[in-house]
């Protein structure tokens, strides 16, 4: 009776592993089973032997239509009927859509059918497409919809597979079309790709033709988001909202140039009116950028969804360049469903697949040994490191991917090579895992180095017994640890030190190859820094048993320029790229009240060079008052960690954690 | 700066880097310690004496307010955020009053305007005019208090001499600065007609266009309790208080912007 995938060994633990540790776990876990997956049965094939392309016609097939009046779009999921594919789904990517909108379905149907075992499961899966669409023209008869909507539906959907798109709210539907077939067979996390660039010809021709105008144009855009925002509970990750439905806007093109259009602010200010969690927005960001589109991004900024985030091409494109990658794709990324810069429509890379614990390490050896001299303890810790992270590499291997013939179908090469993404086909193989604790290890390598050898304050013994009673009675000390929290701040020892780190970790990144003849990308983003942090004990940095991490590149003393003069010394080359996130907590009233000098901030910041960015609008008064009152803010959004969510909804951990993080935002301002 | 100069110190109170309100764009604000004023209601009494002090708080926590700085290190602090210095942005140097050390920094302020840093003040005048003079050629903007000037008001309640205070005015104004004028409204004290009608009449007088008011607020009251002392203000009235100035000066057709500080 519970969906599929849950009776799956690789979906099951994680999924409990990440709840174990929250106060609410259990019930959170509970909840999500009982509300989400209640009544989900998997759907397969009865005829001949089971594979993902017959049970994926056979669910397609027998989903059940849905309609609604409120919206001019057709997009429903039957969240009641699901597959039950072996091993792990790909997820955590985007589809090129352009090649549905410009070019047309049936196009990539004939590069895939044939004789062989790729082309028969190709078409089972157009066959099951093509049935959907059918019964969707039948279903439009009878639905409750206004003459003209039902008119304008029965044409998109009549040249759905055949025809490319010829106006925007064609394009829109088609999107939305394909992106239900992904949720409904299982894909998780979806994004959307770089939409102002893929639909702008056709808004364009819209309003050449006076077809639409600017105004019905927002409305159309917010009614599709609308639509994306669906079926939260059914389509959310670990956490309610973790969602990943991410539309990539604006960006540097490889003559210098910057790209936006009238799109990229409508898809901005539709996402300032949407008031939802999910879909989001990224921004690519760049020094040749308009200043009145930043203009734009801030104003957006203040509706508190989290959106956009920044992604500052100035720097990523460098790093995608550096790592080999052809200007066509560097120039032309987007993200997987947080901030991982990913290629669409030619790559397998799995972003988000496992973290890394930069203190696991140093945590070990503080409780081995004693040292002398820093510089022992600093050779020791960066090859115990190497050798976990060694070993971690090595688990990579275990993974093992699904099938998939309708990602396939969409990749580049797949249907050149006659072979299905799942077998290392695509163009990109790569892996791309996550980090956390390189501030608390940065820190308390430096407090180490501060009290016990450069002042001698405390001996090594003496230190360590304290951290291993969890600095109980010690509140100077730990008040001190706290105030000399480096990372994030001006100080050059630790950037260095942060460096030297990642450098090690990247010479193993940049000797690892995995099963499909990729390697290994990291970043120094996560979201486990609260979860993690909870197994973890006491460190030097001033966290205590259970505590969480501090958060992607933050730094709560400092002040927004200092913490992205810090990020900007970071180096991001050398496979380490996979999400690198200045994370800010705003008062929602600060922001707007100085939106003009926000605006300089972001120009000021992306000259600097950082990564990525992103904020969260909130005050810690709201956060306080929700907590004590959920009831009164059941429309509260609050950024998590590459996703944003309603506060209600988070375990209570993370809302301590939020409403922390607020008030030394505050402190600082 | 020479190598000598470099070392030349000065005396900080904070150094507030992503500053949004103390001139145009982001800048970062150096507080000097010391000033020759004594305002009931200064909003930073750490500034006030030019002596390092120890604080308390309550928590058991101590420190000192004050340090003494060199040029060289105060440089190299303030170009942190160069970066962001984009239209207008730049260096702010407030207190205390930030003139009664000008001759101790003039080096470094040659240093910054060489670099093409935009250079503010915050100043409330109470100076010698010798030290007026000497900053006039640095400073891009300048903002200058006007508090209370009837001569024996000022004397009694703020230590200052009315006088120096509007020959330093029109000082500045003779030699082309026409600064923003920020008026603290304190009931009782700033917002008498006695004392509006002098504030009006000189605004007018010296033709200053930019004028700010603003309402005091007892934020540093902790401050107050670390340094030993008593936040020694009533602020229940104060709402009034910038109704009053603002209509006087409207009344007065003096166009004034509402601002918090």
């Amino acid at each position: 009776m519970i969906k599929n995938d849950l009776w799956r060994w690789n979906y099951i633990v994680p999924f409990v592993n990440k709840h174990r540790y929250d106060e609410k776990g259990k019930i959170d876990l509970l909840r999500h089973i009982i509300r989400a997956y209640a009544q989900i049965r998997p759907i397969s094939a009865h005829e001949g032997k089971r594979t993902v392309g017959k049970d994926t016609r056979k669910l397609l097939e027998t989903v059940q239509i849905q309609i609604s009046a409120d919206s001019q779009f057709v997009y429903f999921i039957d969240c009641s009927k699901t597959l039950a594919i072996p091993g792990n789904v790909l997820s955590n990517f985007t589809i090129p859509y352009d090649k549905i909108v410009h070019g047309t379905f049936d196009k990539l149907a004939t590069q895939a059918v044939g004789e062989d075992r790729y082309g028969q499961e190709a078409a089972q899966v157009i066959f099951g497409i093509r049935q959907l669409v059918d019964r969707i023209l039948e279903a439009l008869n009878e639905a409750p919809l206004s003459d003209v909507t039902r008119e304008r539906r029965i044409r998109d959907f009549s040249v759905m597979l055949s025809q490319p798109a010829s106006h925007f709210d064609e394009a829109l539907q088609r999107i939305l079309f394909f992106n239900q077939i992904l949720w409904q067979t299982r894909h998780r996390l979806n994004g959307l790709g770089r939409l102002d660039r893929i639909l702008g010809d056709l808004y364009a021709n819209d309003i050449a033709a006076n077809l639409l105008d600017r105004e019905g144009a927002i409305e159309m855009v917010l009614d599709f988001l609308t639509q994306l925002s669906r079926y939260a509970e059914y389509k959310s990750d670990a956490l309610q909202g973790d969602i990943g439905q991410i539309i990539i806007l604006g960006g540097l093109d490889a003559d210098g140039k910057y790209f936006c259009n009238e799109l990229t602010e409508i898809f901005l200010t539709a996402q300032a009116k949407l008031k939802k969690p999910d879909p989001k927005t990224l921004l690519r960001v760049s020094t040749n950028m308009p200043v009145e589109l930043l203009r734009i991004a801030v104003k957006c900024l203040t509706a508190a969804t989290g959106s956009p985030l920044f992604s500052n091409d100035d720097v990523v494109v460098n790093a995608l360049l550096d790592f080999g990658m052809p200007k066509e794709d560097a120039y032309n990324y987007c993200v997987s469903a947080c901030w991982e810069p990913f290629i669409v429509g030619k790559s397998l890379d799995q972003n988000n697949i496992a973290m890394f614990d930069f203190f696991a390490a140093l945590d070990d050896l503080l409780s081995e040994r004693e040292y002398k001299d820093f510089g022992s303890l600093l050779e020791d810790y960066l090859r115990k490191n190497s050798d976990y992270f060694g070993h971690f590499l090595e688990s990579l291997n275990d993974f093992k991917w699904a099938a998939d013939p309708l990602v396939s179908m969409f990749t580049d090469e797949c249907s050149e090579k006659r072979l299905d993404i799942s077998q290392g086909s695509a163009r990109y193989n790569n892996y791309g895992i996550t980090t956390v604790a390189l501030s608390n290890t940065v820190d308390s390598l430096l407090n180490i180095k501060r009290l016990v050898f450069d002042t001698n304050q405390y001996s090594w013994k003496e230190l360590m017994r304290v951290r291993a009673k969890n600095y109980d009675g010690e509140d100077t000390l730990l008040a001190d640890l706290r105030a000399f929290r480096c990372y994030g701040r001006d100080s050059v020892q630790a950037s260095e030190l942060a460096n030297l780190i990642m450098d090690a970790l990247a010479e193993k990144a940049m000797a690892y190859h995995n099963p499909l003849g990729g390697t290994v990308k990291f970043g120094v983003s996560s979201p486990g820094y609260n979860l993690q942090g909870k197994k973890k004990a006491a460190d030097v940095s001033g966290r205590k048993n259970g505590e969480p991490y501090n958060t992607h590149i933050s730094c709560v003393n400092a002040p927004y320029t200092e913490v992205v003069c810090f990020a900007a010394r970071l180096n991001y080359k050398n496979q380490r790229f996979n999400g690198n996130v200045v994370d800010f907590f705003v008062s929602g009233d600060f922001l707007q009240k100085n939106e003009d000098k926000f605006v300089l901030f972001l120009q000021g910041a992306i000259r600097e060079g950082f990564f990525q960015m992103q904020m969260n609008i909130m005050d810690s008064a709201t956060l306080i008052n929700a907590k004590a009152h959920p009831e009164d803010y059941t429309g509260l959004i609050v950024r998590v960690w590459g996703f944003s969510a309603y506060f209600n909804e988070l375990p209570e951990s993370y809302q301590n954690l939020l409403i922390e993080r607020a008030l030394a935002a505050e402190r600082n301002a | 700066m020479t190598e000598s100069e470099k070392k030349q110190k000065i005396r900080v109170t904070n150094i507030q880097r992503f500053s949004l309100h103390d001139g145009p764009g982001i800048r970062t604000t150096v507080f000097l310690k010391g000033c020759s004023l004594r305002c009931p209601w200064c909003a930073n009494p750490e500034n006030v004496r030019y002596e390092i002090e120890p604080w308390q708080k309550s928590d058991g926590t101590a420190g000192l307010f004050g340090r003494d700085i060199s040029l060289d290190e105060l440089y190299d602090e303030l170009l942190k955020d160069r970066g962001f210095y984009l239209e207008g942005g730049g260096v702010t140097f407030s207190g205390g009053e930030p003139l009664l050390q000008i001759e101790h920094y003039l080096p470094l302020l040659e240093e910054l305007k060489q670099n093409h840093i935009h250079l503010a003040i915050e100043t409330a005048l109470f100076v010698d005019q010798k030290q007026v003079e000497a900053a006039i050629r640095f400073f891009d903007w300048w903002y200058v208090d006007m508090k209370l000037l009837v001569p024996e008001w000022c004397r009694r309640l703020l230590n200052g001499d009315a006088r120096q205070y509007l020959d330093n005015l029109t000082f500045l104004t003779e030699h082309g600065i026409s600064p923003t004028i920020r008026i603290p409204c304190v009931h009782g004290y700033t917002d008498t007609p006695e004392s509006l009608e002098r504030i009006a009449h000189w605004i007018k007088k010296l033709e200053l266009k930019q004028v700010e008011i603003f309402g005091i607020h007892d934020l540093a009251r902790e401050k107050y309790k670390s340094l030993g002392r008593e936040w020694p203000m009533d602020l229940s009235d104060n709402e009034e208080a910038v109704r009053n100035v603002a209509r006087f000066l409207n009344k007065s057709q003096i166009q004034c912007k509402m601002i918090r500080i």
